[in-house]
């Protein structure tokens, strides 16, 4: 190791060293001398960078991981491979480990991906590489073709089409183009640095100079005089990953202006073409080549960024987006920038100046459709969604408003009560065999929600909300995400943001829903490729940094309940697990305790949903104690009902009461007998306050196969007349 | 056993006993969990089965297979022997702390009198002889490995006594982590029963050598087998997430845990324990109570921290005040009191109501929590 020398004028110490290369020589590797002179430059603030190392001769010039023609290029990745506390120590062990893979030949191991070549920027032009290159079919093959362009910017092409000379005429082609010459030969690790030197290494890769040369004259055509032309070239090396084919590494080649004024003259046939062939002969000569910089976006040399991330699984798929309010602003950028096929947007909203302080919108939007708006600016981030905007009023429904067939998943950031009843209205009559996510926020933003409705559970979020509520308050009623999302009618305090005369809406910040709707579509992206697909679940999720943050978050999975048809109304009847449970046990009891002949019931939980046509059944019991129990009949008593009643309502926040009864036929058809219908009778008009309707499940033949029937009735199905009456029906003297 | 009864034919209402997957028990619920198990008769048959085993009890039969049958004259020459050396043993150890009370070198004495600690294993007594019972009347030559619920694990815990840890007698396998697997023919289930329901104040341990293997070395341990109930009497440590099986035994992968529990809850305060005897008793009850308790919150952190999906835990001492409602026909807490709990014949008003007691808290916890399978 020779003396340090300090170079004042860029600050830092040359060490050179004498190194003894016996032990790293083998054949098929670099040829070094028996001792290899090095030069170390190390820098003021070393180690925290890291010293560079050169060979004293450019004799490595195009080998892997030599650069500039001696810089040896020790670190794939400094910042991450460079150790400042291993010093020197590290360094050295770092040069050992490269001369010794040198010496071996295997600084590029095969299979594994190489580090690319390099062509140092000399031009100004920018080129960004879209879309994959052509593979050629055979060793020893040339592509030459053209590369479509589109021009961003001054400056900027983005190479975004390859045709072949074969498709040249059938192709449309574009007002920018670049000549293409794809090699299947490598070239130097280092692109030469000269005309002549690319010529000359072309012409060993088969593109003689003839062809060079027309391709040069016909590319030169196509442009006015004073522009440059640009002609990628590729040669097969890159790959992405161990045991993948290699790929085309492309660098873009700028033809000054001159030159192709030069080529002009000699194709159109100006005055001097003698003078012409001489400016383009001294070009090719002595010019440099201007190599453009090269940003690599394509997806055969390239691993995306959101890589494995649960976003990650919309790549590729077709989503309706309804709202394009606070949530759903932030959620189709991020579905445009995970890779989103199509995306649809529907909001008929438009933007006002209030919502531009946490919507993704601006002062030029306002006053225009919110769909519209996020269109424009989410095509502006410039990837290849296909954007579709609809103005509809979600209100109506979404099935007849869509063409759901060519939609993968649909996304609900509308918030709105009306939206969801509309989609539950929707699922009434058809299913819809798309996951949906929900999501909304609580009243302060503190707590976001999402629901996640898999393909075959058959309600909708209207359900799904009223299921979660009876779930989740029951045993976690003071929880403050409970609070949050179902808060006591006193607390509830509306936020208009134009007192008087807007929809009431919560409060909460740009960063607070850009937090919850990149949570909340995480965490429903990931329940869809969890869930069974007769699923459905809502998380409920704090926001770390309010005060609710450290309570946890809930979650709550619902199995799809059997559903039926009520036989009076036509009603749906959604009858939950653990009711269709509680029968089963009770008859099961009945049969043990006295006989499976004789009759039982109790009484059913649930609610009754006019508005939808739906009765949902949550829960039932057995046989009040004073309940008369006999094969021919059962007389459901009331005996501690009232207080099981009461319990019930309590604990599901008041989303399920007493309902109706249910008994069995064990031996018969599950239909009203006269008792039965004296029972409801009695039900709907022999109390104080009776109910407005109720339901009668009776399940026939139930000591063998029990089918359940439901009947619903309502107090007007229910005439009380007096005997007199009753007469004159029979005898047709008065209506019935 | 008889609300546990209950418990189980709730279970078999609701169509959740034929998909447990795992049985675990202890003390007296190891009794009724082995009888179910080694036995696929229909739940009917195994009712009748196990009223009749309550109304009729086992202390007689303890005591007929402890006087009047070939156990006796083992048991008498057990106490001759190990018995007498151990009483021997004890008085010098007696002498021993007295000699270290007056000064002598007391790690000197310690080590000396140590070898005189209980010599021989007490070879028969009436914990034998309730084992005697169960085989002659109850399980028969079965062994523990023969399960007749298909896809059923059966796990029957017991405590070694001298170092303290769980003895599980398993379907799969049997042994302690101190130990390892016992190696040899599988135990008999009576022996597994008697030992899991042992209670030490009214009966001796178990005591003898064992063969057992671990990490591929075979070994032999005089071990101390008595109730499971001292170690863990709500039986659930077998079905702890995580457990590895490289450190205990009977491993197994459960999500949802059903514990019932008949322990009959909160002492009433009217006890007054003055005397060294009673106060003991107290202290012990109470370290039991509480490590019963903290049983109960591990439920609830396993099901908090997602190691489990839920829990039931259907308990005979529940406050009924604190239930999510009340049926008016519901066998109130206060009616189960005052039943016997040392295997003497019950009273039929006494297996009916805590075997309703049982049903009916099952089934209204699972028409509350709504348990997801």
């Amino acid at each position: 190791m020779g003396e340090p020398e300090a170079d004042e004028k860029n600050s830092f110490i040359c060490v050179w060293l004498s190194l003894v290369t016996k032990h790293y020589k083998h054949a098929g590797g670099f040829a070094f001398r028996n001792r290899e002179m090095l030069r170390i430059r190390i820098f003021p603030n070393f180690p925290f960078t890291v010293p560079h190392l050169y060979f004293s001769h450019t004799r490595f010039m195009g080998q892997p991981h030599v650069q500039w023609g001696s810089h040896i290029c020790l670190y794939q990745s400094s910042e991450t491979e460079w150790q400042p506390s291993d010093g020197l120590y590290g360094f050295f062990q770092r040069v050992d480990e490269w001369m010794t893979a040198a010496g071996k030949g295997e600084l590029d191991p095969d299979d594994a991906p190489l580090h690319p070549p390099v062509a140092y920027p000399t031009s100004n032009t920018r080129f960004i590489f879209n879309c994959d290159a052509p593979n050629l079919e055979r060793e020893g093959a040339v592509w030459i073709g053209r590369a479509d362009l589109t021009k961003k910017r001054q400056g900027r092409f983005d190479v975004v089409g390859w045709v072949g000379l074969d498709d040249w005429g059938s192709v449309e082609q574009p007002e920018h183009v670049a000549a293409a010459i794809l090699l299947s030969r490598r070239l130097p690790m280092e692109y030469p640095d000269t005309i002549d030197g690319l010529r000359n290494a072309l012409e060993k890769n088969g593109v003689s100079f003839d062809l060079l040369y027309a391709l040069l004259k016909v590319f030169a055509a196509k442009v006015p005089k004073d522009n440059p032309i640009y002609i990628v070239v590729g040669a097969p090396m890159r790959r992405k990953e161990a045991g993948t084919p290699l790929r085309q590494h492309l660098k873009a080649w700028e033809i000054d202006a001159m030159a192709v004024n030069a080529l002009h003259d000699i194709v159109f046939g100006a005055d001097d073409k003698e003078q012409a062939y001489a400016e383009l002969a001294k070009w090719m000569i002595t010019a440099k080549t201007l190599w453009c910089r090269i940003f690599e976006n394509r997806s055969e040399v390239t691993n995306r960024r959101d890589l494995g991330s649960v976003l990650s699984s919309t790549e590729g798929k077709r989503i309706l987006l309804l709202g394009c309010g606070a949530l759903g602003s932030v959620v189709a950028e991020h579905l445009v920038r995970a890779g989103t096929k199509s995306l649809i947007l529907v909001d008929n909203g438009i933007v006002s100046p209030g919502i531009l302080l946490r919507q993704r919108y601006s002062d030029r939007d306002v006053g225009f459709a919110k769909s519209e708006c996020l269109a424009r600016s989410l095509s502006e981030i410039g990837l290849p969604t296909e954007i579709e905007v609809s103005f509809k009023n979600l209100e109506t429904g979404i099935i007849d408003n869509f063409d759901l067939l060519h939609v993968d998943l649909i996304i609900n950031a509308t918030a709105s009560a009306p939206v969801a009843h509309a989609i539950e209205r929707d699922l009434q009559r058809a299913c819809l065999l798309i996951p949906m996510i929900s999501l909304s926020v609580s009243a302060a933003a503190q707590c976001g929600s999402v629901v996640v409705k898999m393909p075959r559970f058959h309600s909708g979020i209207i359900a799904i909300d009223r299921l979660t509520k009876i779930g989740l308050v029951k045993n976690n009623a003071h929880h403050p995400v409970v609070r949050a999302f179902w808060p006591n009618k006193s607390e509830v305090k509306l936020f208009q943001p134009e007192p008087g005369c807007s929809k009431p809406t919560f409060t909460g910040s740009s960063a607070d829903l850009a937090a919850h709707a990149a949570v909340l579509l995480n965490i429903g992206l990931q329940r869809i490729s969890e869930l069974k697909p007769d699923q459905a679940e809502t998380n409920l999720v704090p926001a770390p940094w309010s005060k609710e943050g450290s309570s946890g978050s809930l979650h709550l999975t619902l199995d799809d309940q059997r559903k039926a048809l009520e036989q009076k109304h036509g009603y749906k009847v959604l009858t939950s697990k653990v009711a269709q449970r509680g029968i089963a046990s009770e008859i099961k009891r009945i049969g043990r305790t006295r006989s499976d002949k004789v009759e039982t019931g109790g009484l059913i939980f649930g609610e009754i949903d006019e508005a939808h046509g739906c009765i949902y059944v949550d829960s039932v019991t057995g046989p009040p104690s004073d309940s008369e129990a006999s094969a021919e009949k059962f007389l459901c008593g009331t005996s501690g009902t009232r207080n099981i009643g009461a319990a019930k309502l309590k604990q599901s926040g008041r989303s399920s009461r007493f309902i109706g009864i249910w008994h069995t036929h064990p031996i018969s058809l599950g239909r009203p007998s006269t008792d039965d219908l004296y029972a409801m009778a009695r039900l709907l008009h022999g109390q104080e306050r009776p109910p407005r309707h109720v339901v009668m499940l009776i399940l026939g033949f139930s000591a063998t196969d029990p089918q359940p029937n439901y009947y619903l009735f309502h107090r007007r199905d229910i005439r009380v007349v007096t005997e007199e009456e009753l007469r004159l029906m029979l005898e047709g003297e008065v209506a019935v | 056993m008889a609300f546990h009864l209950g418990c189980l034919r709730a279970l078999d209402d609701l169509g959740v006993l034929s998909k447990v997957s795992v049985l675990s028990s202890v003390s007296g619920g190891s009794v009724i969990a082995a009888l179910y198990a080694y036995n696929d008769e229909s739940f009917a048959e195994f009712e009748l089965r196990v009223q009749t085993l309550l109304r009729k009890g086992l202390v007689g039969g303890i005591a007929h297979q402890t006087l009047f049958s070939p156990e006796t004259p083992k048991i008498v020459a057990a106490q001759l022997t190990s018995g007498i050396c151990a009483a021997v043993g004890r008085l010098v150890r007696l002498g021993g702390s007295a000699l270290a009370l007056a000064g002598a070198d007391r790690e000197s004495i310690g080590q000396f009198t140590q070898r005189f600690q209980a010599p021989f294993p007490r070879f028969a007594s009436r914990s034998t002889a309730f084992e005697r019972h169960l085989r002659k009347r109850v399980f028969g030559e079965l062994t523990v490995n023969q399960v007749a619920r298909k896809g059923l694990d059966v796990v029957l815990n017991a405590t070694e006594l001298s170092t303290g840890t769980a003895f599980r007698f398993g379907s799969q396998e049997t042994g302690t982590w101190r130990y390892g697997r016992l190696a040899g023919a599988p135990p008999h289930v009576s022996k597994a029963v008697a030992a899991s329901a042992c209670f030490p104040g009214l009966l001796p341990s178990f005591d003898e050598f064992m063969d057992f293997e671990k990490d591929g070395k075979k070994t032999r341990h005089r071990v101390m087998l008595t109730d499971g109930g001292i170690y863990d009497n709500l039986g659930i440590t077998c079905l702890l997430p995580g457990r590895s099986a490289e450190f205990s035994t009977n491993v197994s992968d459960i999500d949802f845990i059903i514990a019932c529990d008949a322990g009959q809850g909160m002492p009433s305060g009217t006890a007054r324990p003055y005397l060294w005897s009673s106060r003991m008793l107290m202290t012990v009850n109470t370290i039991h109570r509480r490590t019963h308790s903290l049983s109960y919150d591990l439920l609830h952190r396993m099901k908090d921290t997602g190691q489990i999906k839920g829990f039931l835990l259907p308990y005979l001492g529940q406050i009924d005040e604190r239930l999510p409602y009340i049926s008016d026909d519901l066998v109130r807490r206060h009616e189960t009191f005052d039943y016997p709990t040392d295997f003497s014949p019950m009273k039929e008003i006494d297996i009916e109501r805590l075997g309703l007691r049982g049903e009916q808290l099952t089934k209204l916890l699972f028409d509350h929590y709504q348990p997801n399978f």
